[in-house]
């Protein structure tokens, strides 16, 4: 189902917007879906984890699709009953790293001097999402992570 | 990024003033924090209190921080909110850091 035009729909569980390949850009959109999953009835594990593989996910789009500024990247989130399912598209260079198995958190049997500093993204959305669904397309990329659903029990 | 800084007997404790750490502003806190200059102290507490978001790279900004004062510096972290508990948790570096519940906890009270 595709999603309106507007940036959240009530009626329809959905949001979605274009968001600038930059991370200000993205922590801005993060902030606007912060406040979405908040209206939602989700736990408070259920909006963190949508917010974070969001944020993962887009960000890896920032560092390695070689956008430019004027190529946006669209996000949405759906809820299904089982999911808050999570696209991401963009019109970059094709990127399947979300699909590489990764599950070891970089950090495994390493020195404290030699720790990483990054390569910590992929893993943590591997981790939240029960499913990730890379769709084909032309040109760039059609990414679907599936975060799973915790409603909050309803108040009597 | 906004750090404020105490200091308590040989212990730092830095509080981070801002709401997340994240991709845009991984690169400020690590500047803020290295301006700290903060090598010779025994303990470092990073008090993330009033931190609600961090992504990998906050992560990332969190373990470039600790490489700056390892070995002879221990850096702690106090104060995480939930979502901040569980991306350490998902990668495993919970078990790297040593982790106060609250600041207060992390630095004897009669010393606060």
């Amino acid at each position: 189902m595709p999603c309106p035009a507007t940036q959240f729909d009530r009626t329809t569980n959905c949001f979605s917007e274009w968001v600038d390949p930059d991370s200000t850009a993205v922590r801005l959109a993060l902030l606007r879906v912060q406040n979405w999953v908040r209206e939602q009835t989700f736990c408070s594990s259920t909006s963190d984890s949508v917010q974070l593989v969001l944020a993962e996910a887009l960000n890896n789009v920032v560092e390695h699709a070689n956008l430019n500024a004027d190529q946006q990247i669209r996000i949405s989130i759906r809820v299904t009953g089982s999911h808050a399912i999570c696209e991401i598209r963009d019109y970059g260079q094709p990127d399947r790293s979300l699909l590489k198995s990764s599950s070891k958190s970089p950090l495994h049997g390493t020195e404290i001097t030699n720790f990483p500093e990054g390569g910590f993204g992929i893993p943590l959305i591997q981790s939240i999402a029960d499913e990730i669904r890379y769709l084909p397309t032309i040109s760039g990329n059609h990414v679907q992570l599936f975060v799973p659903l915790i409603t909050n029990p309803v108040q009597i | 990024m906004k750090l404020s800084h105490s200091e308590v007997g040989d212990t730092s404790v830095i509080s981070v003033e801002e709401s997340r750490i994240d991709a845009a502003g991984c690169i400020q806190f690590k500047e803020s924090f290295r301006q700290l200059g903060l090598s010779n102290k025994d303990r470092v507490i990073l008090d993330l209190e009033g931190v609600e978001f961090v992504d990998s790279s906050g992560l990332g900004a969190i373990v470039a921080v600790m490489k700056l004062l390892a070995p002879d510096t221990k850096l702690e972290l106090s104060g995480m909110a939930e979502m901040v508990k569980k991306v350490f948790s998902l990668t495993r570096m919970d078990e790297v850091f040593v982790i106060h519940e609250k600041v207060s906890d992390a630095v004897p009270s009669n010393a606060v």
